[in-house]
């Protein structure tokens, strides 16, 4: 009977990792997403020394992130210097508050 | 060799990162030194041509909005062309309730909550600019030969003891030279107005040196590259 039930539990647990959004699970998307919920704004380079990413590797995460909504890329300029400035959305906040919601309700059971 | 940021959470190295470059110290120190100089110089010369006095005033009054009012202008234009290219440009968070609420999310509720960054212009505003004014207002009013080297060591101690934990600390080491100085300025046997001014004086050139030693380390460790921004993310 008890048996049972741990399985059951477990059977849940593995339920709730199943429903966990993907595009914030992976390691480096969600570096990106947790450094940019604690700034305001930061651009491409910052985020790369930040991080220890490389070029291409923060490239692509920060295009699929951009892509589902989560983070907003706009090119400016400070003074006469390029940057290409991130910045978390209301989606992308969301999508990490449910994300740290789930994964704590998973490690609280 | 790392740059010397605070350690922590990503908001507080972001709010540390106002720092990296030294720039603030500089412009904030260049304009007390600037407000200072003019002062002395008006006290001993007291011009009377009228162009003189017009001088002096809009020295008084350009130093004092470079200190209060245009240095977050004049600090992002420095930035814009020497630190952004070398290690990018991050807007650390400016409400200390909106970090608190943010730390607690991310920390998933398994770690206490830490403490928030400080805010970085604010911080510098309130404690190194305001004890530098202090150290002018104390050698004022202390009757001199001691009025000088006695208000330069509170501002010593002072700048020490409010900014271990910041975002900007300074070594014990690096505060010693203003009771240094002040004990050196004692032998100019100044007025006591004219101390108040040398003490805002060598308090300026303090903080500027402080910033221009950064800057260099900070040049040196950064040579300039080419901007990661002309890849497309």
């Amino acid at each position: 009977m008890r048996a049972r039930g741990e399985r059951a539990a477990v059977n849940e647990r593995i339920r709730e990792i199943s429903q966990l959004d993907r595009l914030v699970h992976e390691p480096v998307r969600l570096q990106i997403l947790m450094f940019l919920q604690e700034v305001e704004e930061a651009d491409f380079l910052y985020l790369q020394r930040e991080g220890g990413f490389t070029q291409g590797n923060l490239s692509g995460h920060l295009s699929k992130l951009e892509d589902a909504g989560y983070v907003r890329i706009r090119k400016l300029f400070k003074g006469k210097t390029p940057l290409t400035v991130c910045r978390l959305t209301a989606a992308g906040e969301k999508a990490l508050r449910t994300y740290c919601e789930q994964m704590r309700g998973i490690m609280q059971r | 060799m790392k740059d010397q940021l605070a350690p922590g959470t990503a908001g507080r190295r972001a709010a540390a990162y106002w720092f990296i470059d030294g720039l603030p110290e500089i412009v904030a120190g260049l304009g007390f030194v600037a407000l200072a100089a003019a002062a002395v110089w008006f006290g001993h010369f007291r011009p009377r041509t009228w162009s003189a006095r017009t001088a002096f005033g809009a020295i008084e009054i350009a130093a004092l909005m470079v200190v209060y009012v245009w240095d977050r202008s004049i600090n992002l234009l420095l930035k814009s062309r020497l630190t952004f290219p070398r290690t990018g440009y991050v807007r650390p968070p400016g409400n200390w309730d909106e970090v608190s609420q943010k730390e607690t999310v991310l920390s998933l509720g398994l770690t206490a909550k830490s403490r928030p960054p400080d805010q970085n212009v604010t911080h510098f505003r309130s404690s190194t600019i305001f004890v530098l004014i202090c150290g002018n207002l104390l050698a004022g009013l202390i009757a001199v030969p001691v009025g000088l080297p006695i208000a330069m060591s509170v501002v010593a101690i002072l700048l020490y003891a409010l900014h271990r934990g910041s975002e900007r600390p300074y070594h014990w080491v690096s505060v010693l030279p203003l009771p240094v100085a002040g004990l050196g300025a004692m032998q100019l046997h100044m007025s006591q107005d004219d101390n108040a001014w040398i003490a805002l004086l060598l308090g300026g050139a303090w903080l500027a040196a402080q910033g221009v030693f950064r800057l260099l380390g900070y040049v040196r460790r950064h040579p300039k590259c080419e901007p990661a921004e002309s890849v497309r993310p």
